[in-house]
């Protein structure tokens, strides 16, 4: 299916409009839903047939910093007591900022239209 | 040390649009208007440089990193406006198609990276200009860094400060983490590239000095 410039911006404008929302999201539940709702929306996209290019998807990278900072944070700071929901929604949020990004702009109506 | 999308919220992030859209219209008026074509290639030929620069990063934990920017450089040579703009477009390429930085948080990243650094950088410069050229580069280009790089870790301390729900890692983590890389070995690559630079370009234009 094609897409007219006019639904190209539209799509763009959503796109930039849902960014701001997904960033002031903390609530896990909800960030993995909307992860799951994008994933469905773009499914050439979050499962690609390459495995090369399955790797180079955010999540595995979101993954280890996630850990990396989490065990950085309890060991650097004696006063501070990580919260590691808070630093999975931070990682899920990145995600879906980045998947939803790479998706709009990977995406192969996007391209044709 | 650009911040990734996520880490900041809508309530700093849109503020650092509101700052800086203006900025970049009269950037862009001022700067890149139909009687400037001629400067056209060299800029564009810097803003290369610093893409590249740009896309070597070191991951830090705290979900940053840090590099080399470049955009003191473009300062020193072209004002601080002209490298706030040319830093931002590196910031918007490297957000859509690296997954450097980010989209929502282009403001803030393009006003620490691109705007408080640069201008630092070119303040300071200026009144070493004649008397100490190489080494007012150096000093410039090091502090210009230091700058963006407190600019990062106060944005992010504020959104802790805030919200530690959205940015858990508080101020002095982030302050140490990103602070003492930049300080002990960024800058000091950043400072002699940039004299490196200013050297050739100096060179290339027949003068002894930058």
């Amino acid at each position: 299916m094609r897409l007219d410039a006019h639904k190209s911006r539209l799509v763009l404008l959503a796109w930039f409009a849902a960014c701001f929302a997904f960033s002031a999201i903390a609530n896990l539940a909800l960030l993995g839903g909307l992860l799951g709702l994008v994933a469905m929306l773009f499914p050439r996209q979050a499962c690609p047939g390459r495995p090369a290019v399955r790797l180079s998807q955010p999540p595995p990278y979101a993954l280890a910093i996630l850990l990396l900072t989490w065990a950085h944070a309890r060991i650097s700071s004696s006063t501070f007591d990580p919260d590691l929901r808070a630093y999975a929604a931070l990682a899920l949020r990145t995600t879906l900022i980045a998947f939803s990004t790479f998706a709009v702009l990977d995406s192969r109506r996007f391209a044709r239209g | 040390m650009h911040i990734p999308d996520g880490f900041l919220a809508p309530t700093i992030t849109i503020p650092a649009y509101a700052v800086a859209v203006p900025l970049w219209l009269w950037a862009a008026r001022k700067h890149f208007g139909p009687g400037q074509v001629d400067a056209l290639p060299a800029v564009g030929a810097l803003t290369a440089v610093a893409f590249v620069l740009q896309t070597i990063m070191i991951p830090l934990p705290g979900g940053t990193s840090t590099h080399l920017v470049g955009a003191s450089l473009l300062a020193l040579l072209r004002g601080p406006l002209v490298a706030f703009l040319c830093e931002s477009l590196v910031l918007l390429l490297q957000a859509l198609f690296f997954g450097a930085g980010g989209i929502t948080v282009l403001g803030v990243n393009a006003l620490a990276m691109g705007l408080c650094g640069p201008f630092v950088a070119w303040l300071l410069f200026h009144p070493l200009k004649r008397r100490t050229p190489r080494l007012g580069a150096f000093l410039a280009a090091y502090l210009g860094l230091q700058v963006s790089t407190a600019v990062v870790v106060l944005i992010l301390g504020l959104q802790h400060h805030l919200n530690p729900a959205q940015f858990p890692t508080p101020l002095s983590v982030m302050a140490v983490t990103m602070m003492l890389p930049s300080l002990a070995v960024t800058g000091i690559v950043e400072a002699s590239y940039t004299l490196f630079a200013l050297g050739v370009l100096g060179r290339a234009r027949g003068k002894s000095t930058p």
